[in-house]
């Protein structure tokens, strides 16, 4: 291709050199055909066409150079033009290929040049667009591990600008740790060019520590390492993530681990793809990886491939949880029975990928529940035994139905009953099942300690065998050839020797286990039992009757004393009778009572069959009495003359000929109240049941005894008590726990106005009753003293009865009664009502005046009032204090006739004065209201004997209420005369009259009528008059009527007080 | 508008005093001596609070507040007992009867005042 350019230029210099040549040559021929020879002339010739020569050489040398300059400059020209453009970053132009020479080649290349360029600048653009997009941070670090360079992403991740990390040191954004790794990381980059990963923490501005991961790769340049470019990827979520997730593992783990129980994953191939430490511990280090058929059950293909039940199988075929247990071998080949509990174990598209497999080892329970089983059945058989022994008492029949039983059970061929006979010591078959008479002939006897039988009544130990022709330690025995191989042998045991033996055997061979052994025994030892209560059972039965006759005797002899002594009351009667009563029982001759005194000597109270000194005293302490009373047991001589002993005995007794003494102690609880000593003049002899019972006897004579001695006392202080109770006016009654009225005395009778005979024996309930509160009784009988008030009605009347309860207790503290004192307090309640009442209402009426006084005192002192207005509060004042000190005498005065302080002063008072004095007291009143007051005196009224001041101020309240109630110029008049030993003094008005209403409450305290409201007034004045009247023994009448008038007639004894009545009855 | 008090008293000195200090206080007063006929006074006057006697004739001052507090025209208006009943029980059975406030005779005129301002404001 080189050559071309070069055949160029040689074909261009050929040319030239023909152009050049070729006038040479035409000229110098043109010289020399003209000279024609070489000579000086020629040279001369020469020289002068030479500049013509020389200028047409130039100008053909132009024109061939500029032919060809052109066809080599302008792809020259046009490769400058577009090295410019692609300088400037043009890639999109194509040069022409202009020639086939080399410089078409040139561009050829500049062509493809320009492509590679575009590519990699194209390439390289992306890069950097990736690296400031991408998501992780970027660094690049110089030799010196100083930043370099970081992306837009680092900024983002870890808050430096650019332009802060530009020239810091790598090792600046690392702590301690982080360094150290970073440091280990560059150092091995450096020196082996690896790119490494690896995680450690950055500092990021705001001083968070992000967790990275670094991905550092060196920059070679020259097979130097120049610089790293480390990707930096902020891993806090993942790393977060990443602990949850270690967390939650490690936690399942830590749970898988600590469980009790075996847990494997299994996977569809069977594989066990994990196992906690029990899992390993149980079937062997090494079972990840295996297959669980091959673990759990040494088997060569999964299990339900043989048709059993696998449940990893189900649980993949089923989609379903399985439980199931299961027999598995232990990595030592040991069988475990297994609770399995798998379920599956799915992704997240729910498709199962595993089965959990949770492995509780239940060996020991299912052990334990076929051991159970076991003993169900023993214990039922035992049960089933037990109940056919105790079905019947006849030996023969349970012997019969055991052995029955036992066959059954044990699936024997059958047996038999060897019964000992203790007189021939020899055992002799009594019953038997499943074999022939012949054989029972022959082996139905054995003697003792003899054959398997025999060894076994001997010993009392169980013999069995699972054949007994191969037995070694049968050596002797008509068996051995019998055809019979299993074979037991049981003792029947009774409480101190060998009863029998049962035998069972069979022909086939059975092995008895220890289990099945020492049920055996235990059956013999049961029936042994049995058959010894059944003989017991017989003698008893004898002896049974006899005892049931002696009980109902002693019954009789109870029945009858306690009934005799529940109705003694006298002491001697209450000896005697337990005397006589003890003596029949005991069949004896005589008896003495000795009772213990305070001073501790026995006194002879009584003696029976047998007569003794009387005050018969005994002291000394060797005398049996004596003893039995310190020792509080009985001693009985059963012949005081042939036995030996240590006690005195009373001359007396052995005088009178007594063989036999029995000293029994008189006891209630642990107190001795004396001693009985039974005598017989013949040897006796008294069983013990028979002493028991005496004693008996004692006792219940003891306590009606003590009763009769106490009833006795409590006689004499009960009739001091009676005629108490009955003197007082309280009544009183006493309860008995029960609530039952036990006594009263007779005030309850007035206070309760029920006879004694309707209260004694009826409940309390019945009789007080009404109560406000809670029943005081009650209380009582709870134990509290308490009070109570019942209310009762009395001829419609209502009384208040207060009633005090105490509760009387023995000394235990045990409220056995209670006792009531009923109180009548109407009265005094009426008082305090009434006292309640007054001055509920005197504090009242006293408000209404203080109101106007302390009120308007305010008011007038605040300076709310002035002038007239203050003349009118002061005038009110004044009149509201002279009501309340008006008030307060009439109250006081009431209160002074009621407490009877004032006694009339009764003397010959003459009317015309008394009329003048009221005049004199009302002329003003009068005067104001024009009420003209007019006069009359009867005959025989001008003198009589009377409190001239009582008169003077009832007359006084009558007129001021009449002037008070009226209108202006109405009309009073007093009128005199005499009626019925009777002084009448009558005073008239022509005032408002009272309304009928208010009449009937004229005279109550403070009680002012409709006409209250305008006038002024206390409401006291009546009442005075009406307690005035009561001193004189007077009484007053009031008429009325609304719109007429009021006339009120006051009615005095014409002789003064104290002789009205005397005149009426005369 | 001035607050409009209504006392009902059978004791004109009581009517007085109130009326004296309540009027020099600013308020409007409305005296009514008897019980028989208030509810229609009260109705028509509709005062901002009535001192109510309990023990005046025909009606009592019980039952008109009784009366005063289930009507729904005027129930909303305070009701001040003013009465001689000291007792404890009178108290309870006052205010049980709907009053707002129980006042015992004697009282203090000044006393009275500022408890009704206090509640129906000056």
């Amino acid at each position: 291709m080189r050559i071309r350019i070069v055949f160029k230029l040689l074909a261009m210099l050929a040319l030239f050199g023909v152009a050049l040549v070729l006038p040479l040559w035409l000229t110098a021929y043109r010289i020399l055909s003209q000279e024609g020879a070489v000579g000086e002339k020629v040279l001369e010739r020469f020289y002068q066409e030479m500049p013509g020569i020389l200028f047409y050489a130039f100008f053909i040398g132009l024109v061939i150079s500029l032919a060809f300059g052109k066809r080599i400059l302008q792809p020259l020209r046009l490769l400058k033009e577009a090295a410019i453009k692609v300088k400037e970053g043009d890639f999109s132009l194509r040069l022409q290929r202009v020639s086939e020479d080399e410089i078409g080649e040139v561009m050829e290349v500049f062509n493809e040049m320009i492509d590679s360029l575009r590519d990699k600048t194209e390439e390289l653009s992306k890069k950097e667009l990736y690296i400031n997009t991408m998501q992780d941070a970027l660094w690049v670090v110089d030799s010196h591990d100083r930043v370099v360079d970081v992306n837009p992403a680092f900024t983002r991740i870890f808050g430096y600008t650019r332009e802060e990390v530009l020239g810091t040191s790598v090792y600046d954004f690392f702590d301690r740790e982080g360094k150290s790794i970073v440091a280990q990381e560059i150092a091995q980059k450096k020196s082996k060019g690896l790119v490494s990963s690896y995680k450690t923490y950055i500092y990021a501005k705001d001083g968070r520590k992000v967790p990275v991961m670094i991905t550092g790769s060196p920059i070679l340049s020259g097979g130097e390492v120049v610089g790293k470019i480390g990707v930096i990827k902020d891993i806090s979520e993942i790393d977060s993530l990443m602990q949850e997730i270690e967390a939650s593992r490690s936690h399942l783990r830590a749970i898988m681990e600590s469980l009790e129980d075996a847990l494997i994953m299994v996977d569809r191939d069977y594989r066990i793809i994990q196992a906690n430490r029990v899992a390993r511990d149980r079937y062997g280090e090494e079972i990840v990886g295996r297959r669980c058929y091959e673990v759990l059950h040494l088997e060569t293909a999964p299990c339900f491939l043989k048709g059993e039940e696998c449940p990893v199988h189900i649980v993949f075929s089923e989609f379903t949880s399985h439980r199931t247990v299961h027999r598995h071998l232990t990595f030592d080949g040991k069988i475990v029975f297994e609770d399995s509990h798998s379920s599956p174990v799915r992704d997240k598209t729910g498709q199962i990928i595993a089965v959990l497999q949770m492995l509780r080892d239940i060996t020991e329970r299912v052990q334990r529940e076929g051991e159970l089983k076991k003993r169900n059945a023993e214990l039922e058989l035992l049960n089933r035994l037990s109940s056919l022994l105790s079905s019947s008492l006849r030996a023969e029949e349970v012997l019969k139905k055991v052995l029955q039983q036992l066959i059954e059970t044990f699936e024997m061929d059958g047996g038999g009953v060897f019964l000992f006979e203790e007189k021939s010591r020899f055992l002799n078959c009594a019953y038997h099942i499943g074999v022939s008479e012949e054989f029972v002939r022959v082996a139905g006897r054995v003697k003792l300690g003899e054959d398997i039988p025999g060894r076994v009544a001997l010993t009392g130990e169980v013999i069995t065998t699972s054949d007994v022709s191969a037995d070694q330690r049968i050596t002797r025995s008509i068996l051995k050839h019998s055809g019979i191989k299993g074979y037991c042998c049981i003792p029947i045991k009774g409480k101190e020797k060998i009863i029998g033996v049962y035998c069972l055997f069979k022909y086939t061979e059975h092995v008895f286990g220890p289990d099945d052994e020492r049920l055996l025994e235990s059956i013999g030892e049961m029936t042994g039992l049995a058959l010894e209560n059944i003989r017991l059972y017989e003698q008893m039965k004898g002896l049974f009757e006899g005892q049931r006759q002696r009980r109902l005797k002693e019954q009789e002899i109870l029945l009858k004393l306690s009934s005799a002594l529940s109705t003694a009351i006298d002491e001697p009667e209450v000896i005697e009778i337990t005397l006589q009563t003890a003596i029949e029982y005991l069949m004896a001759d005589g008896a003495v009572f000795w009772e213990l005194r305070p001073s501790r000597a026995l006194v002879m109270r009584l003696c029976k069959g047998i007569t003794l000194k009387e005050r018969h005293q005994k002291s000394d302490i060797y005398s049996p009495e004596m003893v039995v009373l310190r020792d509080r047991n009985v001693i009985l001589f059963g012949d005081i003359e042939g036995e030996p002993h240590d006690y005195y005995i009373d001359e007396e007794l052995r005088s009178r000929g007594v063989r036999t003494m029995l000293c029994c102690p008189v006891m209630v609880g642990e107190k001795v109240l004396g001693v009985v000593t039974f005598v017989s003049f013949t040897k006796r002899r008294y069983p013990e049941e028979d002493i028991h019972f005496v004693r008996i006897l004692l006792s219940i004579f003891a306590v009606a005894y003590e009763r009769t001695h106490y009833y006795k006392r409590s006689l004499a202080d009960r009739g001091l008590a009676e005629s108490i109770l009955n003197a007082i006016t309280e009544g009183v009654c006493t309860v008995d726990r029960e609530g039952k009225v036990l006594t009263v005395n007779n005030a309850i009778t007035q206070i309760l106005g029920l006879p004694p005979d309707y209260i004694v024996g009826r409940h309390y309930r019945d009789i007080l009753k009404n109560f406000a509160y809670s029943c005081p009784v009650e209380e009582a009988l709870k134990g509290d003293v308490s009070t109570g008030e019942m209310i009762i009605e009395d001829n419609g009347r209502e009384r208040v009865i207060q009633v005090t309860s105490v509760p009387l207790k023995d000394k235990n503290g045990l409220v056995y009664a209670a006792v009531q004192v009923l109180r009548d307090i109407t009265r005094e309640r009426e008082i305090d009502r009434l006292k309640t009442e007054i001055v509920r209402s005197v504090s009242h009426e006293f408000r209404t005046p203080l109101s106007a006084i302390v009120g308007m005192t305010e008011m007038l002192l605040d300076g709310d009032v002035t002038g007239d207005r203050a003349k009118d509060y002061l005038r009110i004042m004044y009149e509201e204090g002279l009501r309340l000190s008006e008030m307060v005498s009439q109250l006081l005065d009431i209160s002074r006739l009621e407490g009877g302080l004032i006694e009339p002063i009764l003397e010959k008072v003459r009317m015309d004065e008394v009329v003048e004095t009221l005049k004199n007291r009302f002329s003003e009143r009068f005067r104001q209201k024009r009420i003209e007051f007019r006069c009359s005196i009867g005959e025989g009224t001008e003198e009589f004997i009377t409190d001239r001041e009582m008169l003077l101020q009832i007359l006084t309240n009558l007129i001021d209420n009449s002037s008070k109630y009226s209108d202006d110029g109405a009309v009073i008049e007093l009128e005199t005369k005499v009626s019925d030993n009777y002084v009448i003094i009558k005073v008239v008005d022509t005032g408002w009259g009272i309304p009928s209403e208010d009449l009937s409450h004229l005279g109550k305290r403070f009680f002012r009528g409709v006409h209250g409201q305008k006038t002024k007034g206390t409401g006291l004045g009546l009442t005075l008059c009406r307690e005035i009247l009561k001193r004189l023994e007077g009484k007053m009448e009031i008429q009325s009527k609304i719109g007429e008038g009021t006339s009120v007639s006051v009615y005095l004894p014409l002789q003064g007080a104290g002789y009205a009545e005397k005149g009426d009855g005369n | 508008m001035p607050k409009k008090v209504m006392v009902i008293d059978d004791e004109p000195f009581i009517l007085m005093m109130i009326e004296d200090k309540f009027k020099r206080a600013g308020l409007d007063v409305v005296t009514l001596r008897e019980s028989k006929g208030a509810m229609e006074v009260i109705k028509r006057e509709k005062p901002d609070l009535i001192i109510l006697d309990w023990m005046m004739p025909e009606v009592s001052g019980i039952d008109l507040c009784k009366q005063i507090k289930t009507d729904p025209e005027v129930s909303s208006i305070p009701i001040f007992m003013l009465t001689a009943k000291g007792q404890e029980d009178d108290e309870k059975l006052g205010l049980s009867c709907g009053a707002d406030r129980y006042i015992t005779k004697p009282f203090s005129p000044r006393t009275l005042l500022e408890v009704v301002l206090e509640r129906i404001g000056s």
